[in-house]
C-alpha cells in the first residue's frame, strides 16, 4: 500500500508542479519594446509599418469612440498615422510612453475633426478600464493613469473624464456641471497633478 | 509638436479607458501602410505642401549686346569736354594776345620806349611812347589847333622812311587839345619804330596814301647800335 502511495506521488508531482501557476512575485515583467517613433522621425518606413501593427488596434478603438461613421473612422485612422509621421520627431520617452504619445496625437486630430465637443459618452469611471486590465508593458502609463485616476474623489473623476473624453473646457464643464469655475480649476488641478506623479513615478499614490 | 503634461495625462486617462480588443480592419490597414512610402517621401524631402522640387538645367542667359554709342560715346564726350576746357585755359589763361589775328608788338629791351614830337613850326609839342603794360603806342600832345568837322589828327609810325609810313591811328580837336593822352593799338613792332609823323587832313578811311595830309609833327629816334 505504501508502494502505491508512493508511486502515486512520484508520478503526479511533475504533474503538479505544470498545473500549479507561477507566484505573481516571481514574474519577470517583460521590457518595454524598443520605441519606433524616433525611427520613423528619421524616415524608416519599416519601423512606421511596425507602428500601424503595433498600435492600430488603438487608434481605431479612439477614433470609433470619437466618430460614428465608419468612413470617418476610416479616415481618422489615415490622418492620425500620418500626423504621427510628422510629429514622430517631437516624442520624449522621458515624459511617458509611446501608447500615450499616440493617444495624445490621436486624441489631438480627433477633437479638430469633431464639431460638437462634449457630445461623447462618458466611460463608466467605476468600471475597470480596458486597458488597464491589459498585461502588456506598452499600456504601463495607462495602468498608473487609471490606478491613481481611482485614487481621486468623485468630483475630481468627474471634471478630469469630462476634460479627457469629451474635451471639454474648464469653463464649459462648470457650466454643464452647474459649479463655479474656481472649484471646477481646483478639482482638475489636484486629479490631474496625481495622475501626472504616477505617470511619473509608475505607481498610484494613496 | 509641443504638448504639455496635463495633456499628456489627459492621454494616459483616455488610452486607460480604450477596448483595444478589436483589430483594425485589414482594408484599412492595408491602405494605411500603401501610404507610407508617400508620406515618407513628403516628411523627408519638404517641410511645406506641396510638390517636390524639380531641378531644372538652369538657362543660359543669352549675352546682352553692348551699345556702341553706350559704351564709347561717354568717352568721346569726357576727352571732348577736356580738350576743350585745355584750349579755353590756353587762350585765355596762359596767351591772351592770340585772340588778335596778328601778334602783338612786343618790346625789347634796346627799342625806344618814347619818341619826341617836334611841331613843324618848331618846339616840341608831345611824345609817342610804347606802353608794354597795355601794348598800346600812348600819344601825348598839348598845342595842336582845333580841327573842322570834316578833318583830324592821325599818327603815322615807320620803321624807314615816310613812303612806307602805316598809320596808327586818329584823333580830333573840338577845341583847343591842350594836353591829351590817348592809347593807339597797333600791330607794328615797337622794335622797328624809327620815325614817328602826326598829319592834319581829311577823314579818309582807309587811308589810300602814306601821311596823307599836312605834317604837323614828327620825331624820330636813333636806330640801336
Amino acid at each position: 500500500m505504501f508502494s502505491t502511495w508512493s508511486l502515486a506521488l512520484v508520478t503526479s508531482f511533475p504533474t503538479c508542479l505544470a498545473v500549479v501557476p507561477p507566484r505573481p512575485d516571481t514574474m519577470t515583467a517583460p521590457a518595454l519594446p524598443p520605441a519606433l517613433l524616433p525611427r520613423i522621425a528619421l524616415g524608416d518606413e519599416a519601423a512606421f509599418n511596425e507602428c500601424v501593427r503595433r498600435y492600430g488596434r488603438l487608434v481605431y478603438a479612439i477614433a470609433r469612440r470619437y466618430l460614428r461613421e465608419a468612413s470617418d473612422v476610416e479616415d481618422a485612422c489615415q490622418e492620425i498615422f500620418l500626423a504621427l509621421w510628422r510629429s514622430a520627431g517631437a516624442f520624449d520617452e522621458a515624459r511617458g510612453t509611446e501608447a500615450t504619445f499616440i493617444a495624445l496625437v490621436a486624441r489631438r486630430r480627433l477633437s479638430d475633426r469633431q464639431r460638437t465637443p462634449g457630445t461623447r459618452p462618458l466611460p463608466n469611471v467605476d468600471a475597470e478600464p480596458a486597458v488597464a486590465s491589459s498585461a502588456l508593458e506598452r499600456y504601463v502609463d495607462a495602468r498608473a493613469a487609471a490606478a491613481a485616476l481611482s485614487a481621486c474623489n468623485e468630483e475630481q473623476k468627474r471634471v478630469i473624464m469630462m476634460a479627457a473624453f469629451q474635451g471639454l473646457t474648464h469653463d464649459e464643464i462648470s457650466k454643464e456641471l452647474a459649479i463655479p469655475l474656481g472649484t471646477v480649476k481646483s478639482h482638475y488641478a489636484r486629479g490631474i497633478d496625481r495622475v501626472k506623479r504616477a505617470l511619473i513615478q509608475g505607481e498610484a499614490k494613496s | 509638436m509641443k504638448y504639455d503634461d496635463d495633456e499628456l495625462a489627459e492621454a494616459a486617462i483616455l488610452l486607460a479607458h480604450e477596448d483595444v480588443s478589436q483589430d483594425m480592419p485589414p482594408a484599412l490597414q492595408e491602405q494605411i501602410l500603401a501610404q507610407a512610402s508617400a508620406a515618407a517621401a513628403e516628411v523627408r524631402f519638404t517641410t511645406t505642401k506641396g510638390a517636390a522640387v524639380v531641378v531644372e538645367e538652369p538657362l543660359e542667359e543669352p549675352t546682352p549686346r553692348r551699345s556702341v554709342v553706350r559704351t564709347w560715346g561717354g568717352w568721346f564726350a569726357a576727352a571732348a569736354c577736356v580738350a576743350f576746357a585745355v584750349y579755353h585755359w590756353r587762350v585765355h589763361t596762359l596767351e591772351p594776345s592770340t585772340t588778335t589775328a596778328a601778334a602783338r608788338p612786343s618790346a625789347s629791351a634796346a627799342s625806344p620806349r618814347e619818341i619826341a614830337l617836334e611841331a613843324a613850326s618848331g618846339g616840341r609839342i608831345g611824345s609817342v611812347r610804347w606802353d608794354a603794360a597795355s601794348s598800346t603806342w600812348v600819344v601825348a600832345v598839348g598845342g595842336l589847333g582845333r580841327t573842322a568837322e570834316d578833318e583830324h589828327y592821325r599818327v603815322w609810325l615807320s620803321s624807314t622812311d615816310a613812303e612806307h609810313a602805316t598809320a596808327v591811328g586818329s584823333f580830333s580837336c573840338s577845341g583847343d587839345c591842350g594836353e591829351r593822352t590817348f592809347s593807339i593799338g597797333s600791330d607794328v613792332s615797337v622794335d622797328s619804330v624809327r620815325r614817328v609823323w602826326v598829319t592834319r587832313g581829311p577823314r579818309i578811311d582807309p587811308v589810300s596814301a602814306p601821311l596823307a595830309g599836312r605834317i604837323v609833327a614828327e620825331g624820330s629816334v636813333e636806330p640801336p647800335p
